[in-house]
């Protein structure tokens, strides 16, 4: 229990501490930052349906991130994944008119770009930052250039055409579809990540690549493994998008830039628990339904708020603001004794 | 293909290339020092901002290459203090920062020039002019910076207590270097460039500041420091040709700005090419052995 109140707090700290710098930032550029968080924290209820249809896409990410990160491999591309994820399910869409065939095709898509990803990074060397970042910016203009010349809606400009209305899943009784399958696929990544062998065998490549070895855990394998899974979240995620929540895609793919780094960072507050990324998800897609409000009053941009959760990521990198908190802990309880 | 054809092109690349050429041989210092920084992206785009801002206010972008420099050697120290001090780790810094530059970028566009997007033109650095061929001045400083850079890390002293920081840091702390402080003053020269770099693509080359500037350069730059094997003149090689690749891309999407849809798939060329290199020519490349990893001291 201690352990979960240490980290909670050194995710508030850092929580505090993204807020700090970018009101400090946004004084200084002649804003009045406590309108700005009253704005920020307002919006979060005003714009709850941005927040929730957000929250699916970041719960994926998240784990499109977390996963590979307990193997100890730096998963960038759930951006480039999520635009695939997208593209595969419109297109198996137009097909298959079946919203499991959608789904499906997105996470099988992203998984096949995770194994790609851990193929380059085993047998060629290639380090998995670089080849996700790479892969980020080739399918970001690969899926453009899709929806421009083979998918665009003939009617509206800069837009694919609709998936057909029996491959969607709107909500059910007030519940949003999207959101569910994302608490399913946190539930299910944890049952896999610490309730199976391989998930076991990908914790211990990431805690120790040599430990793992020697004692004959298949390092390659759970390397593929991990990647192929956080690749399926983060396919599925662009899958979500489509089926669930707009049924179609824009050129400019604005609907999901950003998803994939803003998982990061859902996954980073969460200490890369899949679980915990439903907490983390809430609180990153609250943001930004209150970025929203900040571009609607103070006519400022809602990417605003990826700067906030960039200054989240940096101090989480800081093993010290964890060590910090956690001293503070321990010794106002050697105080108190 | 005809000659004349190829000149221009092969002279247009020298901006690109100022670029990464720059933004590779940081890196290749700072990491050979044991430190990676993966946050040259958003390094590039904060300088750049910097650089666009001071241009401008005052009307000089002389000072503006000033001050994107001074930005870059601060966030460089910053990041290489983080490190080394503190034990950071330093790929997740690296992402921080990339993702904070995103949002300091739109906040300080929308303030100064109205918009989240893009800034006004801004007055540029003038190309040179030799003989009837113009090219990027600023590629004579990569290639001085390049052989400067393999000059100190293969024949001086200094070069030496570098690459010891980066490869075993123990018996660099033995021999009585102070691997902290020489990786944080290092990641912070690397800043410099960095930022050197961001000015350059800002003020050299685009002639304005735009949201999306960067465009990946700076992983790109990362995998030039693969390929080249930690070479800075390799690196000023391979940075060159990125360069030429990026310009013939923009050269085919003039060709066919007709056509919808080819300009996004002429852009894919340099990512692929990216990791294409790095794929064929990286598996030989041995990095520091420590890179990455704080070197607590016991």
């Amino acid at each position: 229990m201690e352990w979960l109140a240490n980290t909670l707090l050194a995710s508030l700290t850092s929580l505090v501490l993204g807020l700090a710098v970018v009101g400090v930032l946004l004084a200084v550029l002649g804003y009045d930052p406590i309108e700005a968080y009253e704005l920020l924290f307002r919006g979060a209820i005003e714009n709850i349906s941005i927040a929730v249809d957000r929250m699916a896409l970041y719960v994926l990410t998240g784990l499109a991130f977390a996963i590979p990160a307990l193997a100890g491999l730096f998963n960038i591309g759930g951006e480039g994944m999520a635009y695939l994820g997208a593209l595969a399910a419109l297109v198996v869409g137009y097909l298959v008119p079946n919203p499991l065939a959608v789904l499906l095709a997105g996470g099988l898509v992203g998984a096949l770009l995770g194994v790609f990803v851990a193929l380059l990074k085993l047998y060629r060397g290639v380090h998995e930052v670089v080849s996700t970042v790479m892969l980020n910016w080739i399918l970001y203009y690969l899926a453009r250039h899709i929806v421009v010349v083979y998918l665009k809606d003939p009617r509206y400009p800069d837009v694919s055409k609709p998936l057909p209305p029996q491959a969607r899943l709107p909500p059910v009784e007030g519940v949003h579809t999207g959101l569910l399958i994302a608490v399913i696929s946190a539930i299910a990544a944890y049952v896999v990540v610490y309730h199976t062998r391989i998930g076991l065998y990908m914790r211990a490549t990431g805690f120790d690549v040599d430990a793992a070895r020697y004692q004959a855990v298949n390092v390659k394998l759970a390397s593929l493994a991990s990647m192929a899974l956080g690749g399926f979240f983060g396919g599925l995620a662009g899958a979500v998008l489509i089926a669930c929540e707009l049924y179609k895609l824009d050129v400019a793919l604005s609907s999901l830039y950003g998803v994939g780094f803003n998982g990061i960072g859902v996954a980073l507050l969460a200490w890369n628990h899949p679980l915990g990324t439903i907490a983390t998800a809430a609180l990153v897609s609250s943001l930004f339904a209150g970025g929203y409000n900040l571009q609607l009053h103070l006519d400022l941009d809602v990417h605003v708020v990826t700067g906030i959760v960039g200054v989240i990521v940096f101090s989480l990198g800081l093993p010290s603001i964890y060590t910090l908190v956690q001293r503070r802990l321990v010794l106002r309880k050697v105080g108190q004794t | 293909m005809n000659i004349e054809l190829l000149i221009p092109v092969l002279l247009a690349a020298t901006g690109p290339s100022a670029v990464l050429v720059l933004a590779a041989v940081g890196e290749i210092l700072t990491e050979k020092s044991g430190v990676v920084n993966i946050g040259i992206e958003g390094m590039m785009l904060i300088s750049g901002l910097a650089a666009a801002v001071t241009t401008h206010y005052t009307g000089s972008p002389w000072l503006g290459v000033l001050a994107a420099m001074c930005v870059g050697c601060i966030l460089g120290l910053i990041h290489g203090a983080a490190s080394a001090k503190l034990k950071a780790n330093q790929i997740v810094l690296g992402i921080g920062l990339n993702m904070f530059a995103v949002g300091l970028a739109v906040a300080v566009l929308i303030a100064v020039w109205g918009n989240p997007g893009h800034s006004s033109p801004l007055p540029r650095i003038p190309a040179l002019n030799v003989g009837g061929y113009s090219f990027n001045p600023f590629f004579l400083l990569a290639v001085g910076a390049s052989i400067a850079a393999h000059y100190i890390l293969t024949r001086t002293g200094l070069g030496l207590t570098i690459a010891s920081c980066g490869e075993n840091p123990r018996s660099a702390e033995a021999m009585g270097v102070r691997v902290e402080l020489v990786q944080t003053l290092v990641t912070g020269l690397a800043g410099l460039l960095h930022g050197l770099a961001g000015a350059i693509l800002v003020l050299g080359y685009v002639g304005s500041f735009t949201r999306d500037i960067t465009a990946g350069r700076g992983f790109v730059a990362l995998a030039i420091v693969v390929v080249s094997n930690w070479n800075p003149l390799a690196a000023l090689v391979a940075g060159y040709l990125f360069g030429t690749a990026e310009v013939l891309a923009l050269t085919l999407q003039a060709a066919y700005s007709t056509t919808p849809g080819i300009s996004e798939l002429l852009n894919t060329i340099p990512y692929i090419a990216a990791i294409a290199a790095v794929a064929l020519y990286g598996v030989k490349a041995r990095a520091p052995s420590w890179l990455g990893k704080p070197y607590i001291k016991e």
